[in-house]
């Protein structure tokens, strides 16, 4: 065995969708693993599975088929209460888009988390102030979402996934309405986080420029794994 | 405080659409506050209209007189003092404000041409004045009158008679014991109460003058009309009354409420309204609520599931929508205080002027006083308060519970407020 701590794994996850008469095989079979660390592209064209492949892996979705851990928690076996309990402090997210709070600022938007998981104000300011500066919204703390742009908007959801050291970020093509300047500079924002704090990040995308800067690549294509390779070109 | 961060901010979100709602609890609560305060009015205006003008709080009679208003059934108290000196007894041990012996008949009135039926009623000018407002004005002329034997007619009667202040009027009725008692008495005093069988049927003497007319003793009366601090514990006045040694043992007391069933129906009948307009009301503000938080929870859609998916408890999501509607209750319920304190202002003081539609009106037998003052009663407008603050929360509660319930991965999918 390996040294290195396993974050995520599926074993052998489907996940059917009945369409009428038929079924939708989104995951068909899927077995992956990762490891703390990682920093892992899912890529695959629209409607290969990238979506709900991350749903299923932190238990906002259920497999129809198949077993599926984050660290040592078996999500099979929990309920949606713990489940939640469980993204709430392993797991932070990125969207694609629209994943701030309207009504909160940067700020409050990046210590939602810590918030949620009761960490004392004093704890959390220090925290999220530091973290807006290391992606680089220092100044912009005050700001609504709607007063910022969208690639700032993302780097607020960056933080705040990052804010309280999960084991695990997930992204779904976080930098799909992004220009591609801005998509560039967030990956490498998330590689810098990756490399710094040792987090293990998953993300989505069917862009191939983005699809470089990850480390290892996950191909689905039709639900299935079609390939899984590491990029020579990183660590 | 997340919780209230989100409840406060997500309020101001479309603030038309709060103020809306506001202005519609606060429209709500004003009208409660206004109509009911009329109603209330009407009530108390009603009831001391109709305790103040003859009836009194409670009376005495002796326990035949009522219905049939025998002349025989008399009261009269065996205390050695007599009359007088058992109802000192009576005031002081009962701390009454005031009461008023009372003697009654039927008898003709003639001028000599002109002839009518009349309810001779005698009283002593002083204490009645002090009791009820029917001789208002005219109480005097009985007492420190220049003319020999006088009397007081109602409007209508006079009219009838055409007798004016000063005619001469003979007046035969039934003694007691059995002679017919007549004598000649003169007009001192004209009254108008504004309840046409009253102006048209009622003669007033002197006590004394109508026992000596139906061959009484001093001590023989009819009737004891009595006022009391407040008229709402009459019932429970009249009870301990009947109880206490103090009365003749052929002595019963009766409550206005006893006297004018009517009345007592039209405040209990007036209670029920109240609370059925406060509930109608609520309602209508619930079914607001309802439409504005239901907007509130689909617009917010995806970020709710997003919070969802970030792993936050269903109970702050509740709690935070159910926050934002009690803010809109709240605003609202000021606003709505403001605004009806601003007409209760002008109504308690000038009060609905009603002379225009109605003229002179009466109303389950008493007169209305055509200029309706509203009364502030506080128990309804807490009552109202608490109403539409509970619908306010109830009508929100489903749009949160859908809240809490929303499926994050269906939530995330739904399009964006713009
Ligand atoms: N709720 C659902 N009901 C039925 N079918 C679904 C549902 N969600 C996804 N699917 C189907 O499952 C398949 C995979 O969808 P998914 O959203 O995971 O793809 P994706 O790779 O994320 O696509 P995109 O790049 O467009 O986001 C598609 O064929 C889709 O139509
Ligand atoms: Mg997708």
């Amino acid at each position: 065995m390996g040294s290195k701590e396993m974050i995520l794994r599926l074993q052998d996850v489907s996940r059917m969708y009945e369409q009428g008469q038929e079924t939708v095989r989104a995951l068909d079979n899927v077995t992956l693993s990762l490891e703390k660390g990682e920093f892992v592209a899912i890529a695959g064209p629209s409607g290969s599975g990238k979506t709900t492949l991350l749903n299923v892996a932190v238990g906002l979705d259920r497999p129809t088929q198949g077993k599926v851990w984050i660290r040592d928690h078996y999500l099979n076996s929990m309920n949606t209460h713990a489940l939640a309990r469980l993204r709430l402090e392993e797991v932070g997210f990125i969207f694609q888009s629209y994943n701030l709070v309207p009504v909160l600022n940067a700020e409050e938007n990046a210590e939602l988390i810590l918030l949620l998981r009761g960490v004392p104000r004093q704890k959390r300011k220090t925290a999220v102030l530091q973290i807006l500066e290391e992606v680089g919204l220092a100044g912009l703390e005050k700001r609504r979402p709607s007063e910022l742009s969208g690639g700032q908007q993302q780097r607020v959801a960056v933080a705040r996934a990052i804010a309280a050291e999960p084991a695990l970020v997930l992204a779904d093509e976080p930098t799909a309405n992004l220009d591609s300047e801005t998509a560039l500079s967030l990956l490498k924002l998330m590689e810098k986080l990756n490399q710094e704090h040792a987090t293990t990040f998953l993300f989505s995308t069917h862009d191939p420029r983005v699809m470089k800067r990850a480390h290892r690549i996950i191909h689905l294509v039709d639900g299935r794994v079609d390939r899984d390779e590491p990029q020579p070109s990183h660590g | 405080m997340i919780v209230l961060r989100l409840g406060w901010r997500n309020l101001w979100r479309n603030p038309r659409r709060s103020l809306i709602t506001i202005s519609a609890v606060a429209c709500g609560f004003a009208f409660l506050i206004t109509l009911i305060g009329l109603m209330v009015g009407l009530a108390h205006q009603m009831l001391s209209n109709g305790t103040e003008l003859l009836l009194g709080d409670a009376q005495l009679h002796h326990r035949d007189y009522l219905p049939k208003r025998s002349l025989y059934d008399t009261l009269s108290p065996e205390t050695p003092g007599g009359l007088e000196d058992w109802m000192d007894q009576l005031k002081a041990l009962l701390e009454l404000d005031h009461l008023s012996p009372r003697v009654y008949a039927f008898g003709l009135l003639s001028t000599g041409e002109l002839s009518a039926g009349a309810q001779l009623m005698g009283v002593d000018p002083e204490l009645e004045a002090g009791l009820t407002s029917f001789l208002e004005g005219v109480a005097e002329e009985l007492t420190g009158s220049a003319e020999d034997q006088p009397l007081l007619l109602g409007d209508v009667l006079a009219q009838e008679l055409e007798a004016t202040v000063g005619s001469e009027i003979a007046v035969v009725t039934q003694s007691v014991d059995g002679s017919l008692g007549n004598d000649l008495f003169h007009v001192s005093g004209i009254f108008h109460t504004g309840l046409r069988h009253l102006d048209r049927s009622l003669a007033v003497f002197p006590l004394r003058d109508l026992q000596q007319l139906l061959v009484l003793d001093p001590d023989q009366i009819h009737e004891i009309a009595m006022s009391i601090e407040d008229p709402m514990a009459a019932d429970g006045f009249a009870d301990s009354l009947n109880k206490s040694a103090i009365l003749p043992p052929d002595g019963v007391v009766q409550s206005w409420g006893d006297l004018a069933p009517q009345l007592r129906d039209y405040i209990g009948l007036a209670r029920g309204m109240y609370g059925f307009l406060i509930v109608i009301i609520a309602l209508f503000v619930a079914v607001g609520v309802l439409n504005t938080m239901m907007m509130a929870v689909f617009e917010r859609t995806r970020e709710i599931g997003l919070v969802n998916a970030l792993g936050m408890r269903p109970w702050p999501i509740v709690n935070s929508i159910l926050l934002e509607s009690f803010f809109l209750g709240v605003l609202g319920l000021g606003a709505g205080m403001g605004l009806g304190a601003w007409a209760m202002a002008y109504l308690t003081t000038r009060g609905l002027n009603l002379t225009r539609w109605t003229g002179e009106l009466s109303m389950l037998g008493t007169r209305m006083d055509p200029v309706l003052k509203a009364v502030w009663d506080w128990d309804y407008v807490l009552w109202s308060a608490v109403g539409l603050l509970v619908s306010t929360l109830l009508a929100a509660f489903f749009p949160a519970l859908r809240a809490a319930r929303l499926d994050p991965v269906e939530a995330l999918a739904a399009p964006v407020e713009g």
